[in-house]
């Protein structure tokens, strides 16, 4: 997989899939937190919203589970059981 | 060699013989076997500045011949065949010329992954070359032939030819195909134009195909950086208008202007990407083709200075 960043908004290349995605800033900061290690949801979910430092957090977290579930239908990650 | 060193009985008994008539067309080598005249008078009037070769090694084998049964005399057609197949069906015989250049079009299209493609006219001037990915019927054409009249270099109209494994431009400058009133456009705005035979009728209505200025044949190999990658529309009655790209806006516009991205996966990925992080990405709404080329001619001087 293949990122690159121009201001808010980023590129990503999955050579799985061979397809090209353009991602908003929560997304391409998922990605990139996943591609330097596995990571459990509630440690993405703390670990983004530190970075955000947005008030509502049940939005954040609602955001994040739809965008996991996004990469993970796109094949851009893969979720284990020891996840959940 | 060029095509217009050789008289015209000597390039009808090559391309009539079993070794045909091989052509450089930028990176490729053409062989053309064929016995139609008419074809071979507008093919050396366009391709006049092309050189000859030895053909050692040939990219595409192409044979324009008639059709075996009664269209060969009656309403004749002709079919356009590559390495030993028809892909198209037979065109009238006076439209060989366009069906040739639609037929190699084809040939390379689906073949040339060496390259990344893109639907675009590309120029050169102090050394930096400016794309224009387009799709049909944005005025790329027009633009990039007033270009080239103006004495810019002309690389391309139809073929963006990025190198795979360094991003560099390859020029292909073929004839370029004028469509409807693109044509009056272009022989309006410079009187000297060589343009070759009026087609009515084809798919894409009325064609004519302007003669690619001298000096850029002749620098077919002389490959350059792209600088710029400019998304022209021709508005009728509007004002020259840039206007920045974002840049993943332009990675996407520019990947789906491709012929091969998804072919050519991530080295298709990492040539748009560096052509993004290296150029600068605009829009551009014109009509005035004298106006536009003054302005883009400032934006280059202006580029080189920022180099400088």
């Amino acid at each position: 997989m293949s990122i690159c960043l121009w201001d808010e908004s980023a590129v990503v290349y999955c050579g799985l899939s061979g397809q090209t995605h353009i991602l908003n800033l929560l997304a391409y900061e998922i990605l990139q937190l996943l591609q330097e290690s596995p990571n459990s949801i509630l440690s993405l979910i703390s670990q983004l919203e530190l970075l955000f430092e947005i008030d509502d957090k049940a939005v954040l977290e609602t955001q994040i589970q739809e965008l996991l579930s996004n990469f993970e239908s796109l094949g851009l990650i893969e979720v284990t059981d020891s996840e959940n | 060699m060029k095509i217009k060193d050789i008289t015209f009985k000597q390039l009808v008994e090559h391309s009539s013989g079993s070794k045909g008539l091989c052509v450089s067309i930028g990176p490729f080598v053409v062989r053309i076997r064929t016995k139609e005249k008419s074809f071979l008078q507008t093919f050396s009037m366009l391709y006049q500045d092309f050189e000859v070769s030895e053909g050692e090694f040939v990219d595409f084998h192409i044979d324009m011949r008639r059709p075996t049964n009664v269209r060969r005399w009656v309403n004749a057609q002709i079919i356009f065949w590559v390495d030993g197949i028809a892909p198209f069906e037979p065109f009238p015989l006076d439209h060989a010329f366009p069906l040739f250049e639609w037929g190699l079009n084809w040939c390379i299209g689906r073949s040339a992954h060496q390259y990344l493609m893109l639907h675009s006219g590309v120029v050169e001037k102090y050394g930096k070359a400016i794309i224009f990915p387009a799709l049909p019927g944005s005025g790329k054409s027009t633009l990039s032939s007033a270009l080239g009249l103006r004495g810019w270099r002309f690389l391309s109209d139809e073929f963006g030819l990025i190198r795979a494994n360094d991003g560099l431009l390859q020029p292909m400058p073929r004839p370029v195909p004028l469509k409807n009133t693109s044509i009056q456009v272009i022989q309006n705005f410079e009187t000297s134009a060589v343009l070759g035979p009026v087609y009515p009728k084809t798919r894409k209505g009325t064609v004519s195909h302007l003669q690619s200025p001298t000096a850029s044949v002749e620098q077919s190999n002389k490959l350059v950086k792209p600088a710029m990658v400019i998304f022209p529309r021709y508005q009728e009655g509007s004002e020259t208008i840039f206007e920045e790209l974002p840049a993943h806006y332009a990675f996407l516009k520019l990947s789906t202007n491709s012929f091969n991205y998804e072919v050519m996966g991530l080295k298709g990925f990492e040539r748009v990407r560096d052509m993004i992080d290296s150029c600068t990405c605009l829009s551009l709404t014109y009509s005035n083709l004298d106006d536009v080329i003054d302005q883009l001619d400032k934006r280059l001087v202006n580029e080189s200075s920022h180099d400088g």
